[in-house]
């Protein structure tokens, strides 16, 4: 493919720019940032997951020297509310509904007094009867976790049918139907949470806070601000370096407008700052899901119907894990083709914890249901598991019933890679099995809000080095590496000719956020927007100079030359000297904002979410130890399409590193919840793969080249751990006959299964 | 979550360690590695005033061997254990038992063996945060007056997850435990108490020296059965020793033993009795034993150790049934 020509900068491994900083402990987490006359805040949480708050004495704690505020669900300004259904004030008046409900807040000079006055705290509670079960909580005589709200069951628009569900179930010769269930996993960023909050004289907002979205946080605190009675002011949102985002800053949390709150009520910088227990208990995990599904097909194996239908474990409140639907729509309407679909979410409150965006967001969940089910059709349809999944692949130029528009889809080399790799259908030992399962996800941004854009301002020093200004948030992903490269590359200059300043509203452009593997797309496309509008003037600057027209100009490695005339060259930084200082002289400098062309979804959620779609398929060999019912994972492909890799060494990172947070979805990652409690906070009880479980993953990449993405390319964050669960439960399958329907796979789980079969048997 | 304060001294020699803990037995824990103590530290289950730290103890750090058996020093760190042909050979469950524990970094630079042996009893229920705990009434081990994994128990029930605990039973090793005043040898199968509280049969000024594993020429094995390769505790495990009669082909004397499963882990003198006689080769009679095994260790266990209690038993069998298989293949080819 032309497209895909060598390229100087873009399509090389480079490795990632701050990786010597993190690995020296020069980089400035929010655990190192101290501001002067910073003090410190505390969350006081609930000991009850349902009860009345009958009395709140702060008397003892208030008196406690070096306290500087104490600040109860009566300091809040009854308008502030988190999440975009407003039902979460930051901190809980009346009444708890979880165990995370904030009660109070501390402001103290050290930490250590802020704990302190927390445990001098007194609060008077009247324990109510909880509710755990979503599909308990939505019976008419269940209690109610919001009375105001009247029922359990939330108020959202999760329903789709298209085509004829009914008609085609009749019609076809072969059906399957199964419940499946997901459970709590959380994100596990190694560093933990935290903001500082502080206030100038003139009431003007800094905030310091652990975020994926800058801009949007901006507006979370501006309404905060609002309800606080301070209108009209200036809100900077600054993210340090963060440990992890993984989904889990994708909103704001209690913690940083209970932070707000303490810096205005005591005029100082106010830092909160999670341990690991908090980080466990009061962030926001996966969303549990309950999946009733029904998947045909005709008698050549040809999908004719999907119907699913789904229940959400809401918890208490409400933040993105309820709107993961949304995306789940996505593989349950274009995973493969399926003309006719219906799918209907309920997501429900009970008095567990609430969850929030979490990488794949919903996209693991639905695709554990139908990958599944479609080994269960195969079999009962007699037909391969690898051609079933060839028969019904997505194909460029595909409109799936959603109205999404497939551009580049390089679905069936991703099946060709893994079967390359690995011989899926071949003869095996005893307890040996594999596994196969596909994935589509938003490859080209998602038009989830107003606007899906990325702003980029670019300048051009004398010296030909470039500050890039972008909206795009980097949280260890490598947003700044894919940047750079792509200037540089635009630009013909070297990687370390450019600086990457992102992060600060105060000086970067406005970006929905870092989610949705958006940025090497989008913050992607905007930076090269920007970059070609500055290398138009330098070409139309040096055509001037050469005295050739610019399209017979060439930028590369830092000189910019006419080909094949060794007269007519000149370094960049000369040139940028050349135009700076001459009469009526210009810097070099370009914004440019890059909206995608993708649509919101309809009153029918159809629309076209994406620009562009990514595809994968991952393969896996598993080893079941059928008398401990324990699976080990043997061999493992992850083939992705990408459109193009920008970066080979960052994208073989961003596929590991999803692979191995799917594992540990599939196999031994759970919070235990009981009765609303988390049973497990820590690394210990928390089952983490480790270094030593870690596997080899291969990771071929599969290059379509996408026409709208910036060189090709597109998004790769999170398909690493899309279709891991179900590829390992295929496998399990495939080795000892059980199918497992509730994640994680444990051995005891399979253990019962291998000996339910045996009873049948 | 910071260390909550203390003293800290760091004698060097076992002499000052034994002077310092008889001045200070009841405020004072021994520190060797810390991956157990500071953690329980950290979580404020215990406060000592007084931490003795054996950092400077090199004279308990040493594994030799005499007549008819191996000596090591309870300051020896794991990977020494790991590392010694000498016990990988005569005591291989043991050896097999230290390369589970933790992960190859606790094993190198951290964990001895004899803090280990000492690990306290674990509950998933008492080993939780301070926040955790404090929504809650106190239980037996937290000192209070009931229990989270057992309803109506007077007592606690925590379980004894060592590895070290478990190989070292089975090998029928025997523990030196000096105090300034005294010097005693107790086998490890006399050293627990049936109180969860406070596992150990130990005095607080007593400090544990050394190890003496008998050789005799048995063969051993030590299987265990957690979640994932490293940092996990044993939701179950088994060590078994076999020897051989004159002629070889017989079991003279066998030793099974379950961990993770009670207040400490269960020699079974019933089942090992079982296979007195038996040829190596009779796996029926392993089965049997195993089975038997199963039966025994559940009336011990409760469930707080995070995996089902019916998969921990169930899987009681197949840990014994394994080491047992393991040691009489040993056996036979030695």
């Amino acid at each position: 493919m032309n497209e895909l020509k060598e390229l100087s900068i873009v399509g090389k491994r480079i490795p990632k720019l701050d990786a010597a900083k993190k690995a020296m402990g020069r980089a400035e987490y929010i655990q190192d940032i101290k501001l002067p006359g910073m003090v410190y805040g505390k969350i006081l949480y609930s000991k009850y997951a349902h009860a009345n708050i009958v009395k709140i004495d702060t008397s003892r704690a208030k008196a406690l020297p070096g306290v500087l505020c104490i600040l109860t669900g009566d300091d809040v300004p009854k308008k502030m509310k988190m999440g975009f259904y407003k039902d979460n004030p930051p901190l809980k008046k009346g009444k708890v509904c979880s165990f995370r409900d904030e009660v109070a807040a501390v402001a103290a000079t050290t930490p250590e007094i802020a704990k302190k006055a927390l445990d001098m705290i007194e609060i008077q509670y009247e324990e109510l009867p909880g509710i755990f079960d979503p599909e308990k909580a939505m019976q008419p005589d269940s209690p109610l976790v919001h009375d105001y709200h009247k029922t359990n069951v939330l108020n959202l628009p999760w329903k789709l049918h298209y085509g004829d569900v009914e008609k085609a179930e009749k019609e076809s010769a072969f059906v399957v139907e199964e419940r499946f269930t997901t459970q709590w996993v959380t994100h596990c960023c190694l560093g933990t949470s935290g903001a500082i909050a502080l206030f100038d004289s003139n009431n003007n907002l800094t905030i310091h806070t652990n975020t994926q979205i800058p801009s949007l946080a901006q507006k979370d605190f501006l309404e905060s601000l609002k309800a606080m009675g301070i209108e009209n002011k200036r809100v900077r949102v600054i993210k340090p370096i963060i440990g992890g985002g993984f989904g889990s800053k994708l909103d704001s949390y209690a913690y940083e407008h209970v932070a707000i709150l303490l810096a205005h009520a005591c005029r100082r910088p106010v830092k909160i700052q999670f341990d690991r227990v908090e980080e466990f208990k009061a962030t926001s995990t996966r969303q549990p899901t309950i999946i009733y599904i029904k998947q045909g097909c005709d008698k050549n194996g040809k999908l004719t119907f999907r119907d699913m239908r789904m229940v959400l474990d809401n918890g208490a409140y409400t933040s993105w894990g309820a709107t993961t639907p949304s995306v789940m729509m996505m593989p349950i309407t274009s995973l493969y083709r399926v003309e006719n679909v219906r799918y209907e979410a309920k997501c429900v409150y009970t008095n567990n914890t609430y969850s929030q965006a979490f990488r794949g967001y919903g996209n693991p969940q639905a695709t554990f249901a139908i990958e599944s089910t479609l080994d269960m059709l195969a079999e009962k349809a007699g037909i391969d598991r690898v051609q079933i999944r060839r028969l019904n692949r997505n194909q460029p130029g595909d409109v799936t019933p959603q109205g999404f528009k497939i551009s580049s889809c390089g679905l069936s080399e991703c099946i060709d890679a893994v079967e390359k790799e690995m011989v899926i259908n071949g003869p095996k030992e005893k307890g040996i099995g594999y596994g196969i399962a596909s994935l589509i996800h938003v490859g080209g941004g998602a038009r989830i809000y107003k606007s899906d854009g990325c702003g980029a301002i670019l300048k051009m020093d004398d010296y030909g080095k470039v500050d890039i200004f972008t909206g795009g948030t980097d949280m260890g992903q490598g947003m700044d590496n894919i940047t750079a490269q792509i200037v540089a590359e635009e630009l013909g200059l070297l990687v370390e000719d450019i600086n990457v300043v992102h992060s600060d509203t105060d000086v970067c452009p406005w970006d929905v956020g870092a989610h949705a593997s958006r940025s090497t797309f989008v913050a992607g496309n905007a930076a090269l927007g920007a970059a070609k509008k500055v290398k138009a003037v330098i070409l139309e600057e040096a055509a001037k100079t050469f005295g050739v027209s610019p399209d017979q100009i060439v930028m590369k490695a830092r000189n910019i030359f006419v080909p094949g005339d060794a007269e007519k060259t000149m370094t960049i930084d000369k040139l940028l000297r050349k135009v700076h200082f001459s009469p009526q002289g210009k810097m070099l400098m370009a914004d440019y904002f890059y909206d995608p062309d993708n649509e919101n979804m309809g009153k029918d959620m159809k629309g076209n979410m994406s620009v562009t779609y990514a595809f994968g398929a991952h393969g896996v060999k598993v080893k079941v130890d059928e008398e401990t019912g324990k699976v080990t994972v043997l061999d493992y492909v992850a083939a992705h399409d990408v459109g193009r890799a920008i970066n080979p060494l960052l994208l073989e990172g961003q596929v590991y590193g999803g692979v191995l947070m799917g594992l540990g979805y599939a196999l031994t990652e759970e919070v235990v919840v009981r009765d609303g409690k988390t049973m497990n906070a820590n690394f210990r009880d928390y089952k983490l793969f480790t270094a030593k479980d870690a596997i080899k993953i291969k990771a071929p990449v599969v290059e379509t080249y996408d026409e709208f993405g910036p060189f090709g390319a597109k998004g790769i964050g999170e398909p690493g751990c899309v279709p891991t669960a179900p590829a390992i439960a295929n496998a399990v399958y495939d080795a000892v006959g059980v199918r497992i329907t509730t994640l994680p796979i444990t051995p005891e789980k399979v253990l019962a299964a291998l000996m339910e079969k045996k009873k049948n048997h | 979550m910071r260390l909550p304060q203390f003293n800290y001294t760091g004698p060097d020699t076992l002499e000052k360690a034994l002077d310092l803990l008889s001045a200070h037995a009841q405020d004072a824990k021994i520190l060797a590695g810390g991956t157990d103590l500071l953690v329980r530290m950290k979580k404020g289950l215990i406060a000592p005033k007084f931490l003795i730290s054996l950092k400077a103890l090199n004279e308990l750090s040493y594994i030799k061997k005499d007549k008819n058996a191996i000596r090591i020093g309870a300051r020896t760190c794991l990977a020494d254990i790991i590392a010694s042909d000498l016990v990988q050979k005569e005591a291989t469950a043991l050896s097999t038992a230290c390369e589970k524990v933790g992960s190859a970094t606790i094993q190198h630079f951290r964990g001895t063996i004899g803090g280990n042996i000492l690990q306290d009893n674990r509950c998933f229920h008492y080993n939780q945060s301070a926040f955790h705990r404090s929504g809650r009434q106190a239980c037996h081990k937290d000192g209070g007056k009931i229990c989270y994994a057992r309803d109506e128990s007077d007592r606690c029930n925590s379980t004894c997850q060592s590895d070290g605990a478990t190989a070292l039973m089975a090998l029928g090793a025997k523990l030196v435990l000096v105090s300034k005043a005294n010097e005693r040898t107790v086998a490890l199968t006399d050293f627990y108490t049936t109180d969860g509280i406070m596992p150990f049969a130990m005095e607080p000024q007593e400090l544990l020296k050394e190890i003496v594993i008998p050789v005799e020429g048995g063969k051993s094995s030590y299987q265990r059965l957690a979640y994932r390769s490293a940092i996990d505790y044993p939701i179950v495990c088994a060590g078994v020793l076999l020897k051989a009669s004159a002629k070889k082909d017989t079991i003279d004397d066998a030793r099974i033993v379950v961990g993770a499963m009670g207040r400490s882990p269960l020699f079974l003198n019933q089942e090992s009795s079982s296979l007195k006689g038996k040829l190596f080769t009779d796996t029926a009679a392993f089965q049997k034993a195993a089975d038997s095994s199963m039966n025994s260790a559940a009336t011990f266990a409760v469930h707080n150790v995070g995996a089902t209690l019916e998969y921990r038993c169930a899987m009681v069998s197949e840990m014994v049934f394994r080491a047992l298989q393991e040691a009489a293949a040993a056996a036979s080819k030695a």
